[in-house]
């Protein structure tokens, strides 16, 4: 399961949660793997939530929302009424809303729906008859630049900046 | 047609039409680093940096905010560094709160970790976007 696998999270059930501390509930609690086979949970940005701020997913992102900032995933897919203000980073990109910033991904496809303004830099790409776009389209993708994951690391940094100090404390009490 | 199927899966219902709009799921390996607001229900499985406006909000296992939560219905299962304003609070037994819990109603499973004051407010304290703010910045014990 991804989420009890990654690093930080170990850390920090052991610096906060006390020892002794029973592992989570039965499985029945925690959220099934999608049926469709992947490992992952599909995030999902709905049509209210607006979000100020960069997004970074290794998995796939629905955007039906509004996000003033970067997005990146693996399978980004922005629905029709989605507006996005700021980049977005993927595998595989697919524009049906508004986007107003560059689309950097190995695939990208607009539907008739998209609105595009900004750049879009791809290795394939399909627009559909009656997209919006405005922009410079370059087969310049490049798979190793989008590796780069500056947004996780400043989330994790947080992370540990507040996990480290509290860690002593917790090593000095026990 | 998702609404009509049956649902065994919190996840799954990203999209649905709750009572106040539509559910957002943020699955376990997505990280945002900014403020999100919403007018439907929200489900922290990944990590968010920044605070959270909604009229629900569940930080299931695994998930986690450092910041603050200001919202009708709160039920965290996860990790929470920061304030918790919501008329009904939840914290179940996998859930850790580091942070003021400013509540009408609150629940606290047995196994739960809270570290912080957790001040009683009355119902109406909620509705009020100023003294919200208010409780956002305040350092001092709001005095009765």
């Amino acid at each position: 399961m991804s989420m009890f696998t990654k690093n930080e999270q170990g850390t920090d059930r052991s610096r906060n949660v006390p020892e002794g501390q029973p592992a989570p509930p039965s499985s029945a609690q925690q959220p099934a793997p999608a049926p469709s086979g992947g490992s992952q949970i599909v995030s999902v940005i709905s049509k209210g939530l607006t979000v100020t701020g960069n997004l970074e997913s290794e998995g796939a992102i629905q955007v039906d929302g509004q996000i003033e900032g970067d997005v990146r995933g693996q399978t980004v897919t922005i629905g029709e009424g989605a507006v996005i203000k700021g980049a977005v980073y993927g595998d595989n990109v697919k524009v049906a809303g508004s986007v107003e910033g560059k689309v950097e991904a190995q695939t990208v496809s607009v539907t008739r729906a998209g609105h595009l303004e900004g750049d879009i830099i791809h290795e394939r790409l399909e627009i559909e008859s009656g997209a919006h776009i405005d922009g410079h389209c370059q087969p310049t993708y490049n798979k190793t630049s989008s590796k780069v994951t500056p947004i996780k690391a400043a989330a994790t940094e947080t992370a540990k900046a507040s996990s480290a100090p509290a860690s002593k404390a917790a090593t000095a009490e026990t | 047609m998702r609404l009509g199927r049956v649902r065994h899966n919190p996840a799954s219902a990203a999209g649905d039409m709750g009572p106040d709009g539509d559910i957002s799921v943020l699955g376990p390996d997505l990280m945002i680093d900014g403020q999100l607001e919403s007018t439907g229900e929200v489900r922290v499985f990944g990590c968010l940096a920044g605070d959270i406006h909604a009229p629900k909000v569940t930080v299931c296992p695994g998930g986690k905010i450092e910041g603050n939560l200001v919202a009708r219905e709160a039920s965290i299962g996860g990790r929470l560094n920061g304030r918790i304003i919501a008329p009904v609070v939840v914290v179940e037994e996998t859930g850790a709160v580091v942070g003021r819990i400013f509540h009408n109603e609150v629940t606290v499973a047995k196994g739960a970790f809270v570290d912080g004051r957790m001040p009683w407010r009355p119902i109406n304290h909620f509705d009020k976007s100023a003294t919200l703010v208010e409780e956002l910045t305040s350092e001092h014990v709001h005095k009765k």
